[in-house]
């Protein structure tokens, strides 16, 4: 040390030592927690770059999401919207007018799920000559919706022997 | 870096470095001529540690003054002198050259060397003169196991303490009262090397011969080289004679032990520098010629060496400065460091403290910032997400849904192919489906015939067509016609009614 004066010298150690100190206490720590924030700065920037890439994703996702379910809708009644079985027999009566069979019984019974798929039974009773009923069951199986028919009954109607009555078990699946 | 790398640099840290002082007047006092040289180092504030390298000095002024040898014109020329190059900050070196050298071999076990010298003055001080009359300086030159070698200067006590007033009455602080031509063996560069450094003054050659193991040989001659112009300026037979003599005397003090090439340094005057170069290359067969230094005019080599001496060489050197003073200008010196060291910590702590809230505040600040971008980013990302899994289990039931809606059970086919296996003679009057497993469906038919032969024939033509499997007649039973509710004209009593149950392949 080329201070040779005790008291000189002596106050530069000290000197040194706090600066040593508030180096290895204050600034060390000051050093690493600005190394830190400047690393979550540098992530956060390039997560915010991603932004357009993740609005692209999104858009691309919400448009295969609206196609898929406009067309899983074509092949299952629209029961998540009305949140009744409306539509369904709205369905089945247009099939029936088309048809020209008469729908005198329709009982829906309570919705189950069968492998993560919902679906409505519904039991139908109708009169209506052969080829009527004929034309009846051609349209439920070439619907767009899926509609299983269970069981079928069928027996004469009247005396006559032309009007048939036919008793129906369906399952209807839903868009739920 | 090794700790003895790091003790060596605090060892050779200079104080006058550290202290900020880099400004330096250096005066050679001869007998009617004053050599007066303003040098700044020039190295950077953080290099604590000062080099030989001459490139890191430069010489502010440097003048030679005649003067008529009074001490008190001295003082005048140096006022001049520093009023003219605005020096007042600057650290007075005096260079003296009424001395006389002798060197001195102490046995190691003497402990008190400064008590030695005291004691043994007159081993050193003409003989019949009151050592009160002579100040005295030395410096250790060289160490072995058993001896330590001195070298000595003595001159006038009443000569230096003039000298010394004189030059305080300038207001310059003043360093050390030296001789140069006693610095070159001391200088780091000259380590490990055979030096000869000779000095040509008005009417004295000092000269000195250092050896590679360190033994020094230092001696003058009183020989007037230069002479006037008009007379060509030098006298190169009695330069030539010197020379000679000087080599002489180098081989006997050598006792013709010289090893090592020879490097010489010549301090002259310029103008007759070559000449005496051409000399002294036949006479002394020197490797070089002020090596490094060449760019310094031989006649400031004196001084500049004087200086070097005093900024790089850490430990007892000659001086003839009072100790009164030494003390207080090494008091002011390090009083000096202390402030600057403190500043200088202050500072570097306060800087380094200010940047790291700066920066701190500024990221803060930009990632506060960013934050809703941050929170939009995240919110999409979880919206893809959920769209991605949402997306996942429609395409599963989806795909679900489509192998049901291939396989569902087609019955419209039945309806035709019951049209077709039935008889003239009978019709059905009821028919029960049920789906079953494996695409097999059974089928539970129940009908009237007219006789039991239509029955078997219906049987039989369900069993030709291939759809239908596993065809058993439950019963057949005759009854009245009048109970049959059919619009089937019947022209006999009684008619068949049956029930047939068979298996239903929907996959045909």
């Amino acid at each position: 040390m080329p201070i040779k004066t005790p008291k000189w010298r002596n106050m530069v150690i000290l000197i040194l030592c706090f600066t040593m100190l508030v180096v290895v206490f204050e600034v060390f720590p000051g050093i690493l927690n600005n190394a830190d924030l400047v690393f979550e700065w540098i992530e956060q920037s390039s997560q915010i770059d991603k932004s357009d890439e993740i609005e692209n994703r999104l858009t691309g996702v919400k448009q295969q999401n609206s196609q898929l379910k406009s067309y899983i809708n074509n092949i299952v009644s629209n029961y998540e919207e009305a949140q009744n079985s409306s539509s369904i027999l709205k369905m089945l009566d247009e099939i029936a007018t088309r048809s020209k069979v008469d729908i005198e019984i329709i009982k829906p019974k309570t919705i189950i799920q069968r492998d993560n798929l919902w679906l409505q039974p519904i039991d139908i009773v109708l009169t209506s000559q052969y080829e009527n009923y004929y034309n009846f069951i051609r349209f439920l199986e070439n619907s767009q919706k899926v509609v299983l028919v269970k069981e079928i009954f069928i027996e004469s109607g009247n005396s006559d022997g032309v009007e048939l009555q036919i008793s129906l078990k369906l399952e209807v699946y839903l868009n739920l | 870096m090794k700790i003895k790398d790091i003790n060596d640099y605090i060892k050779n840290v200079n104080c006058l470095k550290l202290a900020g002082i880099n400004r330096f007047i250096i005066i050679d006092v001869f007998k009617s001529r004053i050599d007066i040289m303003l040098i700044q180092n020039k190295e950077p504030v953080y290099k604590l540690t000062c080099s030989w390298d001459f490139s890191n000095y430069e010489i502010l002024s440097y003048s030679t003054i005649q003067y008529s040898g009074s001490i008190e014109e001295i003082s005048s020329i140096l006022k001049e002198f520093i009023k003219k190059n605005r020096a007042e900050d600057a650290y007075l070196i005096i260079g003296i050259n009424e001395y006389r050298t002798k060197t001195l071999t102490i046995e190691k076990e003497v402990e008190d060397v400064n008590l030695w010298f005291l004691e043994n003055t007159e081993k050193f001080i003409p003989q019949g003169r009151p050592s009160k009359e002579f100040s005295f300086s030395y410096e250790k030159y060289k160490e072995d196991d058993e001896k330590r070698y001195y070298l000595i200067a003595i001159t006038r006590e009443e000569y230096i303490s003039s000298l010394t007033a004189a030059c305080e009455n300038c207001g310059v602080k003043i360093l050390s009262v030296t001789a140069f031509p006693l610095s070159l063996h001391s200088l780091g560069f000259t380590r490990d090397i055979r030096v000869v450094y000779i000095k040509i003054s008005d009417s004295v050659i000092t000269y000195l011969h250092k050896d590679v193991n360190g033994s020094l040989f230092v001696n003058e001659l009183y020989h007037r080289i230069y002479i006037p112009a008009e007379e060509g300026g030098i006298n190169k037979m009695e330069a030539e004679s010197s020379l000679n003599q000087i080599a002489e005397a180098i081989k006997i003090t050598s006792t013709g032990n010289i090893q090592g090439e020879l490097h010489l340094y010549l301090s002259m005057d310029k103008d007759y520098f070559e000449e005496i170069c051409e000399s002294a290359k036949r006479v002394l067969n020197p490797v070089s010629i002020n090596k490094d230094y060449e760019k310094i005019a031989p006649e400031q080599l004196s001084t500049f060496f004087g200086l070097l001496k005093e900024l790089t060489q850490t430990g007892d050197k000659i001086n003839f400065l009072s100790g009164e003073i030494i003390s207080k200008e090494r008091e002011e010196i390090e009083k000096q460091i202390t402030l600057r060291v403190t500043f200088a910590c202050g500072g570097v702590l306060i800087s380094l403290l200010l940047v790291l809230f700066m920066l701190e505040t500024f990221v803060a600040g930009k990632i506060k910032a960013g934050q809703e971008d941050l929170l939009e980013v995240n919110a999409k990302n979880s919206l893809i997400t959920q769209f991605e899994e949402e997306n996942s289990k429609i395409n599963l039931n989806l795909t679900s849904l489509k192998t049901l809606k291939e396989k569902r059970s087609a019955y419209s086919p039945l309806f035709k192919n019951l049209s077709e296996v039935v008889t003239a003679q009978s019709c059905f009057t009821s028919l029960k489906l049920d789906e079953g497993e494996n695409d097999k469906n059974s089928i539970s038919i129940t009908g009237i015939a007219l006789n039991r032969k239509e029955v078997a024939l219906l049987m039989k033509n369900m069993e030709d067509n291939n759809v239908f499997s596993n065809i058993l007649l439950s019963y057949s039973n005759s009854i009245s016609a009048e109970e049959v509710e059919t619009n089937i004209h019947v022209n006999q009593k009684e008619v068949i009614e049956y029930k047939i149950i068979c298996e239903y392949n929907n996959a045909n």
